[in-house]
This record gives structure tokens, C-alpha cells and sequence, in this order.
């Protein structure tokens, strides 16, 4: 009973005027940055961070999710059409989407997977309501040694499931746990690497970071490739409504997708881009014609589609119901929240149950409305595709530029994105990925207060992370992932060292 | 790539050592009471590995590529260079003269700038297109989220 009256609250929240229109916009929004490639769900949200400064709490998460969920419906427009994946989670969708278009079944494919991430975002939505008050119940009885344990495990998954070197991805996850130390140490006030700089007193802001790293440092690392015209398939597209035999092969896929996105996505890390590779391969493992995968399997459609939205839901759990950010673009939401001043952690559904529950109705709203808006409106997709890139970045980079000053009417806040976006380019050519980075400055506060506080209570006894169970668990499964990663690398390099011999 | 890793290992030891200098103003503690400089100082030591670590893969890279012959190439082209060193130049101009300028001009400024010299439109589309973004930060951040911004010297 209490899950309805919660429901109503929630209904009541978003059924206004302001925020049902930005919800719209939100998704909107978020379909064209799927649809874009070189403009990914972070660098959209960096970008309008600033602007939700002026509104009420729950209508900038409103319109910031929006943004997160839209991204996966458009991504897969791109990857259909094109070959090229607007999103890192839609790569997946290029391997039979595309063979699908050019079987001339391009509507099938836009229609399951629309339909496909509407039915994963749902049941995304209705565990995330259920699972999280939960989990948020739960986590009043940890303390600080599993607070430090749960953020180490959520640094060494990123660090472990990026792609190249393990050591530049540890080598970025420290730095970015360096950059979070910058500003007023909050327990003693002394004042660390801030160079007598008044700005640097509160710290290095997420969103000059993020502007700087994911959407200037994006836009210098496109321009290193030539502005080519895109071939996209011209076909005319019919048909988009799946017939009886496209469902009778997708629901399953569906079904299993929204599932195992789900849990997927709960994990720290890159976990929207995981949970569509692990369905696609679940359902090529299990299906009666694997060879079919690849050539334009409905299958390889629907499931991964549709794992990546329900994905998007699971990555709210640990934000909502530990205060944690499982990844970076729920770090970004993190800051969006520290920015109108609500204190995210195990207490933020029961004291702040209108922003808790507007979202949740909002992502609810949020894919119906992106159905509607994404099957007929696939049309004018297809155009702005067409639009050069040429054209696109100096508006991206206004729109950093301007934006970061409004936070804080602040230049040297202009200047510190600027550096950011060199060192994100840097980074990015040298093969060290940006994503470790801002998860660890996000993370660094909390890990570094919740060591402190343990090593308070334990008089300096590092056994305090041993002998309490939930604490020792997590810190075994990051050793399990450390392990995991490194010991095909070091199998590899004796392979090589034979080789050499 | 090898190159790169090792400028990227010096580097970051030198960044190693930066901070190990800043951490020498602030009190470590010990594991009974760890204070202020007791994170950073462990992050340093952490980052010192890390990066001899890396020097040293870069070094075993160099070492068998030269048995067998290998080559890396380059990383960024000469145009891209360019490009790249003209949108960031403008960018951190912008920065200096941005309150002074005021948002509006600084918009028409960079976009046209943007679409002439790195974009390589037409000038009669970078300045149509500078006078619509211009219009547009008006009635977005303006208007619409009334963001209290530099009007500059349209005061």
C-alpha cells in the first residue's frame, strides 16, 4: 500500500505543467545526442548542468534522466542506419542492425528496438521502485569500513573493465582521487593543492571537470578525424510496427535483456555498454541458429536494445539507495544534486520522497513519450545525421564555454575546463581513458573520509576492513576483478616472451 | 605509442613529486590519527609505482620492438594539429576578454572564428550563423534560465 500512495506522490510531482515539459525535452534531447555520434549522454549532461542551477531539484533530475534514457532510443537509430553507433552501449546494434536495413527490414529493426527499450524501461523503472527503498533500508546499517570497501570496489571494476592498459586506467582513477583531495580537507579545514587560489578552497567542480574532459576534450578528439559525409542508408522505411513472427522472436530476447540489464547495471563501471555485449552474447549462445547473428538476426536487435535501457534504471540503485555513483553519468547527477544542495546517501528516498518518486514516474512518463517520439519521428533523425560536423562543434563548445561561467560567474572556473579538455585530448591519445578519472574525483571525498573514520575507530588496526563481513566480501570481489584482469595480460606477455625465444 | 608512455611516465613522476612537495606543508598523521596529508601521501606513493611501472613497460616495448624491427607511428596530424591549437587559442582568448566583451559578442565572436578558420565555411554562413547563436544564447540564457551573465560593453 505504502508503494502506491508513493506512487501517487510521485504522479502528483511530475504531472505539472514545468516538469511533464521537461521531461519531453529531456527525451528529446537525449534522442538527439543518441543520434548524434561525438556527443555522448555525458558531454549533453556536462553541458546543461549549469542550466539546471536555476530550477527546482527534481525538475533538473527530471530533465538531466531524460537526457540518459533518450540516448539509448537514439543511439540505436544511428547504429541501424549508418553502422555507427551513436552510443557506446549501441555498438551491438551495428553487428545485425545494420545487415537488417540492408535487407530492406530497416523499419523492424527501428520498430523492435523502440518497442524493445520501452518494455526494459518499464521493468527497469518498476524493480528500481521496489529494490531501492530496499537497498536504502539496508544501507543505514553499514558504516565507514564498507563505505571505503564499496568505493574501492566500484574504482577497481571501472579501472578493470576499461578498455587498454590496466596501469594508465589505475594510473587516471589515482590522479582523479588527487584531484578530489584539491580544496579544504572537510575534516581538518587545512588547505590542500589550492595554490592560494580562492576558487580551489571548494574544490575542483565535477562540472568544469566533465565539461572539460567529455565535451571539449570529445570535440578536439573529433576534429583529429576528417569531417567525411556520413553514408547513410537511404531506404524507404516501412514497416516499423514488428509483425507476430518479429515478436515471436524478440520477446524473449526482450524479456531476458531488461533483466540481466538491469543487474548489469547496478554495477560500477561502464555497465550500460556491458549489459548489451553480455545479451548479445547470451542470446547468440542460446539460440537455435547462432550463425544467423551477424547477418541480421532480429535477436541481436531486441536483446541488447533493450538490455541497455533497463540498465539505465539499474544504475540509479546504488545513487539512490547508498549515495554511491556506479558510473559517470551518475556521477554527473550526483553533482547535479550536490549543486541544489540535497545531501544524496542511504537517507535520500525517505527524506527527499518527492525527488525519489517524481523520477521515478518520470522515467515511466519518459519512455512512453520516447516511443511516440522516436518511431515517427525517424524521418527528421535521418536529416539532422546529415548535419556536418563542421557545423555542430562550435556550438557544442559555446554551449561549454557559456555554460560553465553560469554556475558561478566565475572565469577561472572557464580556465579550469579549459585545462581539463587538453589533459581529457592528452589523455585520450595517449591511451588513458577519461571515465577513471571522474569516477575517482567523485569517489575520492567519500573514500578518503570513510578510511579515516575506520582507521578512527579501529585505533589504526587495517583488520577493521577484515573482520566486518560485508566489508571483506567487497574487498575479496576487488581483488577477484584485479586478478581477473590481470592474469590474461600476464599470460599474453609470457606467450610473447616464448615467442621471442 | 612507446614514446608516448614514456613522456607520459616522466610526467607523472614529476607530478609525483609536485605533490610530494605540497604534501610536506600538510600533517600526515599516522594509521592511529591520519590527518589532512595522510590520503594525498599515500595516493603519491601509489602513483610513484604506477608510473615507474609504465616507464619500464615502455622501456621492455622499445627494446623488443627493436629486435623485431618495429616502428610506432605518430599520433596526431599536422592539420589536425592545427585545428586543434586554433579552437583551443580562441577558447582561452575568449576566456580573458569574456567579461569585458560581454556573452553576446563573445558568442558571435567564437562561432564565427570557429566556422571560418577551423570549420572552413563561407564567411557569409559564419556570420549568419554567429548572429543566430548569439540570438540563441540570448533567449535560452537570457530569457529562458534568466542566468545572470556579462553583458560587457552592451551595457
Amino acid at each position: 500500500m505504502e508503494v502506491f500512495s508513493n506512487i501517487y506522490l510521485g504522479f502528483s510531482v511530475l504531472l505539472t505543467p514545468t516538469n511533464l515539459f521537461l521531461c519531453f525535452i529531456g527525451a528529446l534531447l537525449g534522442t538527439l545526442v543518441g543520434v548524434l555520434p561525438g556527443l555522448g549522454p555525458i558531454a549533453a549532461i556536462s553541458l546543461l548542468l549549469p542550466s539546471t542551477y536555476q530550477m527546482a531539484p527534481v525538475s533538473a533530475i527530471i530533465l538531466l534522466a531524460g537526457i540518459f534514457y533518450g540516448a539509448m532510443y537514439g543511439g540505436s537509430t544511428t547504429s541501424i542506419l549508418v553502422n555507427i553507433p551513436g552510443e557506446a552501449a549501441s555498438v551491438v546494434t551495428c553487428l545485425d542492425g545494420y545487415q537488417m536495413a540492408r535487407k530492406g527490414r530497416a523499419g523492424a529493426a527501428l520498430g523492435i528496438s523502440a518497442f524493445g527499450s520501452f518494455i526494459a524501461g518499464t521493468l527497469g523503472v518498476l524493480i528500481l521502485m521496489l529494490l531501492a527503498p530496499i537497498l536504502g533500508r539496508a544501507a543505514l546499517t553499514i558504516g565507514p569500513p564498507e563505505y571505503f570497501a564499496l568505493t574501492f570496489l566500484g574504482l577497481t571494476l571501472v579501472t578493470s573493465l576499461s578498455h587498454g592498459s590496466f596501469t594508465k586506467a589505475l594510473i587516471m582513477a589515482v590522479l582523479g582521487l588527487l584531484a578530489g583531495c584539491i580544496g579544504a580537507d572537510p575534516i581538518s579545514g587545512f588547505k590542500r593543492f589550492t595554490y592560494g587560489s580562492f576558487t580551489l578552497i571548494d574544490g575542483v567542480g565535477i562540472v568544469p571537470v566533465a565539461m572539460g574532459m567529455f565535451g571539449i576534450g570529445e570535440v578536439l578528439e573529433n576534429m583529429g578525424q576528417t569531417y567525411g559525409t556520413r553514408e547513410i542508408y537511404e531506404t524507404k522505411i516501412k514497416g516499423l510496427l514488428p509483425g507476430i513472427r518479429d515478436w515471436k522472436d524478440s520477446i524473449g530476447p526482450i524479456m531476458r535483456g531488461s533483466i540481466l540489464g538491469f543487474f548489469i547495471g547496478i554495477l560500477p563501471g561502464p555497465s550500460v555498454a556491458i549489459s548489451s555485449f553480455a545479451s548479445y552474447a547470451i542470446e547468440k549462445k542460446i539460440s537455435r541458429y547462432p550463425e544467423r547473428f551477424g547477418t541480421g538476426a532480429i535477436q541481436g536487435v531486441a536483446g541488447p536494445e533493450s538490455a541497455n535501457n533497463a540498465a539505465t534504471s539499474g544504475a540509479f540503485v546504488p545513487l539512490v539507495s547508498l549515495g554511491i555513483p556506479a558510473n559517470v553519468t551518475m556521477a554527473l547527477f550526483l553533482g547535479a544534486l550536490m549543486i541544489h544542495g540535497i545531501q544524496v546517501g542511504p537517507l535520500f528516498i525517505t527524506q527527499y520522497p518527492d525527488i525519489f518518486w517524481g523520477l521515478i514516474t518520470s522515467m515511466y512518463v519518459g519512455n512512453v513519450m520516447l516511443l511516440v517520439l522516436n518511431l515517427p519521428l525517424i524521418g527528421i533523425w535521418v536529416k539532422v545525421l546529415k548535419v556536418p560536423y563542421g557545423i555542430l562543434f562550435p556550438l557544442i563548445l559555446l554551449f561549454c564555454f557559456i555554460g560553465v561561467y553560469t554556475l558561478n560567474n566565475n572565469v577561472i572556473e572557464i580556465f579550469i575546463m579549459l585545462i581539463f579538455g587538453i589533459f581529457g585530448y592528452v589523455s585520450r591519445k595517449a591511451g588513458f581513458e577519461a571515465a577513471s578519472f571522474i569516477l575517482a574525483m567523485v569517489l575520492g571525498p567519500l573514500m578518503e573520509k570513510s578510511l579515516r573514520q575506520s582507521l578512527l575507530i579501529s585505533q589504526g588496526h587495517l583488520e577493521i576492513f577484515l573482520v566486518r563481513p560485508i566489508s571483506c566480501i567487497l574487498l575479496i570481489l576487488s581483488l577477484a576483478s584485479i586478478m581477473l584482469t590481470l592474469i590474461p595480460t600476464l599470460r599474453i606477455k609470457k606467450e610473447t616472451l616464448n615467442e621471442g625465444d | 605509442m612507446r614514446k608516448t608512455d614514456t613522456t607520459a611516465g616522466i610526467i607523472l613522476l614529476a607530478t609525483t613529486i609536485i605533490t610530494f612537495l605540497e604534501i610536506r606543508k600538510l600533517p600526515i598523521g599516522n594509521l592511529t590519527s591520519p590527518q589532512a596529508g595522510f590520503f594525498p601521501f599515500l595516493l603519491g606513493v601509489i602513483l610513484a609505482i604506477l608510473s615507474l611501472i609504465l616507464l619500464g613497460q615502455a622501456i621492455r616495448r622499445r627494446e623488443m620492438e627493436r629486435g623485431k624491427g618495429k616502428r610506432t607511428s605518430g599520433a596526431v596530424s599536422l592539420s589536425s594539429a592545427k585545428r586543434i591549437s586554433l579552437t583551443m587559442g580562441a577558447l582561452f582568448i575568449l576566456g580573458v576578454f569574456f567579461e569585458w566583451m560581454g556573452y553576446l559578442l563573445s558568442a558571435f565572436l567564437l562561432i564565427a572564428f570557429l566556422l571560418v578558420f577551423v570549420g572552413r565555411q563561407k564567411w557569409w554562413v559564419a556570420i549568419t550563423a554567429g548572429f543566430l547563436s548569439a540570438f540563441f544564447c540570448y533567449l535560452v540564457f537570457g530569457l529562458l534560465l534568466k542566468g545572470s551573465l556579462p553583458t560587457g560593453i552592451f551595457v
